[in-house]
């Protein structure tokens, strides 16, 4: 019988994690996902955003006026996003950094998580956005996201896998 | 009244203001009728002019932005009108002409707008105005974002 994969491995400290955010990061908008629950307690400036795209929007009005958000959001929202990011980093030529959680990769997932575990690693490379992997580098994933987005003005994406940070 | 009329009247009432102003027929009549540099036009990015001026006020909180957002676009973006209860520095106006202009002048659902957010509803004609689209993304920022070092808000 196939053994069910529970999560994937830690990679980081929460303590690690949220102390780059806080200290690189002005504000972090976010919708809520489960896999950043203990994060975003960590996280000290942040807002609560009603959908995705409007997240996305804040971030752009912050960098305006030259401040580094965070955005975060789980895959399904990269799906309300993209027409956001579109029309506003993308276009106007400014960086930004999204912390994505990969819902739906593992065998005992929801059902209405899978197809986004699918989908979500085809969709970012036909936009063409940089991506890091926090399953594969850990904490140099978001260290080396901070650096290009901010200096090449681009959109770049972190993809944190269940069970890679505490929940 | 029409609705450079309108965004005229909204501009020189509010003085001393940043403002945002969406995209669509909005934008374009702003840009090139009555353009300034203290003034973002969206392109795109549909129903987030509000949300744009959210992410400015969440750290300025003693700037007066001003929104101009069309009727369409507001109800694209409502779902960011209960932050309005938080940033009294944001004045928020509805140009409701109940029409999408910019793609074909579809008629759209009327607005329910909730009376304790102090959002201001301007009525425009239906009058059809056809303008170019706004300058070039990197244009409309350099300009802003130079207004904005100017007045020391980065």
């Amino acid at each position: 019988m196939k053994k069910l994969k529970k999560k994937f491995k830690k990679k980081s400290s929460l303590n690690e994690l949220s102390n780059f955010v806080n200290f690189r990061f002005k504000k972090t908008y976010f919708v809520p996902d489960s896999v950043f629950k203990l994060l975003i307690k960590k996280i000290k400036s942040k807002m609560i955003c009603a959908r995705e795209n409007h997240a996305v929007a804040m971030a752009f009005g912050g960098k305006l006026i030259d401040k580094k958000c965070l955005i975060m959001m789980q895959n399904s929202g990269l799906g309300l996003s993209i027409d956001s990011l579109i029309g506003t980093f993308d276009l106007y030529n400014e960086g930004c950094v999204i912390f994505l959680s990969n819902r739906g990769k593992l065998d005992w997932e929801e059902v209405q998580h899978k197809k986004w575990g699918v989908v979500t690693r085809p969709i970012i490379k036909s936009l063409n956005f940089k991506f890091y992997n926090f399953n594969n580098e850990g904490m140099l994933a978001v260290k080396k996201a901070y650096k290009y987005a901010f200096s090449k003005n681009k959109i770049v994406i972190v993809l944190f896998e269940r069970g890679n940070i505490d929940e | 009244m029409n609705k450079l009329n309108a965004i005229k009247k909204i501009i020189l009432s509010n003085k001393n203001s940043i403002f945002i102003i969406s995209n669509g027929l909005t934008s374009r009549i702003a840009n090139n009728f009555l353009k300034n540099n203290n003034s973002f036009y969206l392109l795109h990015a549909m129903g987030e002019t509000l949300s744009v001026a959210i992410g400015i006020a969440s750290f300025k909180k003693k700037q007066k932005i001003v929104v101009i957002d069309g009727d369409y676009n507001a109800l694209m973006g409502s779902a960011s009108w209960h932050h309005l209860k938080k940033f009294k520095n944001i004045k928020y106006y509805i140009l409701k002409d109940r029409l999408s202009t910019t793609t074909g002048f579809q008629e759209i659902p009327e607005l329910c707008i909730p009376k304790n957010l102090g959002i201001n509803i301007v009525n425009v004609k239906n009058k059809k105005i056809f303008t170019k689209n706004p300058e070039s993304p990197k244009k409309i920022k350099t300009n802003f974002k130079n207004y904005l070092k100017n007045i020391g808000l980065i």
